[in-house]
């Protein structure tokens, strides 16, 4: 029996051209789908020999197909044109909720054109809207619900045998016209019993900087909008440290990688087990990093400190909200003064963390939300937290579905979990529309309190705000006015010159260029500017733009000069932009010092020089260097030969002897060089 | 002096001469040296050192690309 697993689409939102040729949108599509590969393996230690299809890749082969290809089909149809190409007796779609409306439409036309194969869906998604979906999509012929590792082989082995399904657990499937569910599948109690991921099937890892494995399953809280415990159930439960580390010497003698995602909702719900965890780790000589997941209550300095020490580098803190009144309401009752501590132990552990925050739950005013963003941007103000701001969605099967569901509402772009791209395919929604207890996930939650476009703009600003002005928002906050009421003032402004009305027009808008030139004369203009360190990073987001709006001379009229070369004294020496110094009168390190200490005070003026270099994530890191440094940067500006450089160099640096001064010079032309500071090139003859 | 060699990778520090008559602007250095001040030579090269340093800031540039995209951690929230 042929079978194929096929991954759940994740970056299907992105249609645009922008923005399916997006690094970021490329990269994150590069996440190996560990629950495909897991099952893959489970059957390859039977007689089976699946094989995987990733619906990414898919996405981006039809992304970058001839136009004619793109002319000719949907992205529906070559997807199921490419699956079908490997014939299969079984095709098992995974499911996310974000990306259902897209796969069921797949398997619809995958069942088109292989009428007589089996259609089984598993995953989250199909799991709590298994018995709906069936009911309404005839092409799907079975879906397994919840952890499949034993039920999957249960139920291939009924179908290549009797038929007789009323054995295997977690099923749900037709029979005649009726819908029937068997009892939920058993959990995996003994999670080292799993086999190692199938990576073997795949190209994930080559070449790969990290790699997710599984920690563990099951969360043992119960907060009311969370769908992990449908899944999971609510059987905390954690692969032995040993297996773990196992896995992970397996990866890295494989494929080289040192730095691991330990997949698990809540890792840190079992302390001792976490110190358990920390020891081996520690005691290996491995030197593995890896990031996991925990709750801001179950970690404190101590064990955060052991974390370190065993490799974490990273963790996730799912905090939600930062009022105590909604911590309540959604069952999660986190202390949000305890949160602030561990956020801020967290980095000084030197780890870094992510703090996830949700806003628009039925029961939250203004004063709920002012509250969350006062943790938003308490975590902003640490240089290695990253604050996310989510807009509720209804996932099925949660409790606040469940209260709510005859209160949802279609409104378009909804929240960035179910939605991230700028535009929604109107098949899907068409889908979306007509099965709301399928989909709801789309929908909008009531809102008692506040408004829903405000808050939807306010997403939209402030993830794209902390991600490209994350000091100036802090400095905003700290000095001027707290970031709700700031933004209020901002689109008040933005409103009034132009009226954005469309959500999807207003998620465009703030991911354009236009929106940050926007915003910078939007602040340079309002009384936020009289405060002194608002002024500067202003001002250095102002030269930023300038620099970056100077584009580079046509590479193909000039010679690229690398490594030991010779250099005549009449040659014309300029950098990438011709000038990528920036020169400032503060220091930009003492202002940040300031905002993350909570100290206002007003900016020293002095003469400070900057350079722009790309870091290994893809940022644009800001670096000091010395007035002699970026004297000569200044100063080689692609008109000057390089004994007009030396001489201007020589005019402005006093604080070398004069006989010292070509000597010095050299020396620093060799150095701005070799650090990529300086593009020495020259004209091609 | 007409040209000199810049080369970034040289082991040991400094390391220049001109094309034209070999060593010139080494020369230059070897020469203060000759004359009995290696001191010099020493702070010089010290004084220079630190001028060469760079520091990393905790600030980063938005870069100026014409469209941004956020993709959230698929793993943590998307169920």
């Amino acid at each position: 029996m042929g079978i194929a697993l096929i991954s759940a689409p994740t970056v299907t939102d992105f249609g645009s051209l922008e923005e399916i040729h997006n690094i970021q949108v490329r990269a994150s599509a590069s996440e190996p789908p560990l629950g495909i590969l897991t099952l893959a393996a489970v059957l390859e230690e039977t007689q089976w020999a699946p094989f995987i299809i990733d619906l990414n890749q898919t996405f981006f082969d039809f992304a970058d197909a001839p136009q004619s290809v793109r002319r000719q089909a949907e992205f529906v149809d070559f997807a199921a044109s490419t699956i079908a190409r490997n014939a299969a007796d079984v095709y098992g779609f995974s499911t996310i909720c974000s990306s259902y409306p897209l796969t069921i439409r797949i398997a619809g036309a995958l069942k088109a054109i292989r009428p007589s194969s089996v259609i089984v869906f598993g995953g989250p998604q199909a799991s709590v809207v298994a018995a709906e979906t069936l009911r309404h999509f005839p092409d799907i012929d079975y879906i397994i619900r919840g952890e499949a590792d034993d039920s999957l082989r249960m139920f291939l082995h009924e179908l290549g045998c009797s038929g007789n399904f009323i054995q295997v657990p977690g099923l749900t499937y037709r029979d005649g016209s009726e819908v029937r569910q068997n009892a939920n599948s058993p959990v995996v109690k003994d999670l080292d019993a799993i086999p190692f991921p199938a990576y073997h099937l795949t190209t994930y890892l080559v070449g790969a900087s990290s790699a997710s494995l599984e920690l563990g399953r099951g969360c043992p809280y119960a907060c009311t909008f969370c769908s992990t415990n449908d899944f999971f159930r609510r059987r905390f439960r954690l692969r032995s440290p040993n297996r773990v580390l196992c896995d992970m010497r397996r990866i890295h003698t494989q494929y080289k990688i040192s730095r691991f995602t330990l997949v698990h909702d809540m890792f840190t719900a079992d302390r001792k087990r976490v110190v358990e965890f920390c020891d081996v780790m520690e005691n290996s000589s491995d030197g593995f990093t890896w990031s996991c997941s925990a709750r801001t209550d179950s970690v404190d300095d101590g064990l955060l400190n052991q974390m370190w020490r065993a490799g974490c580098r990273g963790i996730f803190y799912g905090v939600e909200t930062g009022s105590q009144r909604i911590q309540k309401i959604i069952n999660k009752n986190l202390d949000i003064d305890r949160a602030k501590q561990v956020i801020t132990s967290t980095e000084r552990q030197g780890i870094d963390s992510i703090v996830s925050l949700i806003s628009g739950f039925p029961e939250e005013t203004w004063e709920d939300l002012r509250e969350t963003l006062s943790v938003f941007m308490y975590s902003a103000r640490h240089p290695h937290s990253e604050p996310q701001l989510n807009i509720l969605a209804p996932l099925a099967g949660t409790p606040i579905h469940e209260v709510h569901k005859e209160q949802m509402t279609l409104e378009g772009l909804c929240s960035d979990m179910s939605h991230q791209g700028k535009s929604q395919d109107p098949k899907n929604n068409d889908l979306i529309r007509a099965h709301p207890k399928i989909f709801p996930n789309f929908y909008s939650l009531p809102l008692r309190n506040l408004d829903r476009d405000a808050l939807f703009e306010l997403h939209e600003f402030l993830m794209i705000t902390a991600k490209r002005f994350k000091w100036l928002l802090v400095a905003i906050n700290e000095a001027y006015a707290h970031i709700l009421d700031f933004f209020l003032e901002w689109r008040h402004d933005r409103s009034s010159r132009f009226p954005l009305t469309e959500w999807s027009a207003i998620r465009h808008y703030y991911r354009t260029p236009a929106f940050r030139s926007d915003l910078l004369i939007f602040i340079r203009n309002s009384p936020a500017c009289s405060v002194d360190s608002i002024d500067a990073l202003v001002t250095f987001h102002e030269k930023v733009g300038v620099l970056s709006s100077l584009r580079q001379p046509d590479d193909r009229d000039y010679e690229s000069v690398q490594g030991t070369v010779h250099l005549a004294w009449n040659e014309i020496p300029f950098s990438k932009y011709h000038s990528p110094v920036l020169e400032l009168d503060f220091d930009i390190q003492e202002i940040i010092e300031d905002l993350k200490a909570g100290v206002q005070r007003a900016v020293r003026r002095s003469p400070h020089f900057y350079v722009l270099l790309n870091s290994q994530d893809g940022e644009l890191s800001v670096n000091r260097v010395s007035d002699w440094i970026g004297i000569l940067l200044r100063e080689c500006d692609g008109r000057k030969n390089l004994v007009e450089v030396l001489k201007e160099w020589s005019e402005q640096v006093t604080d070398v002897e004069d006989e010292n001064k070509e000597y010095a010079f050299v020396r620093l032309l060799e150095t701005v060089s070799e650090r990529n500071l300086l593009a020495l090139r020259r004209p091609r003859l | 002096m007409d040209s000199f060699i810049i080369a970034p990778k040289s082991p040991g520090g400094l390391y220049m001469e001109s094309s034209d008559a070999n060593g010139r602007i080494l020369k230059i250095i070897l020469n203060r040296t000759d004359k009995g001040k290696p001191a010099t030579n020493d702070e010089v090269r010290r004084a220079i050192d630190q001028k060469l340093s760079m520091e990393k800031t905790e600030l980063f540039a938005d870069d100026q690309c014409d469209l941004v995209i956020f993709v959230q951690n698929e793993g943590w929230h998307k169920k």
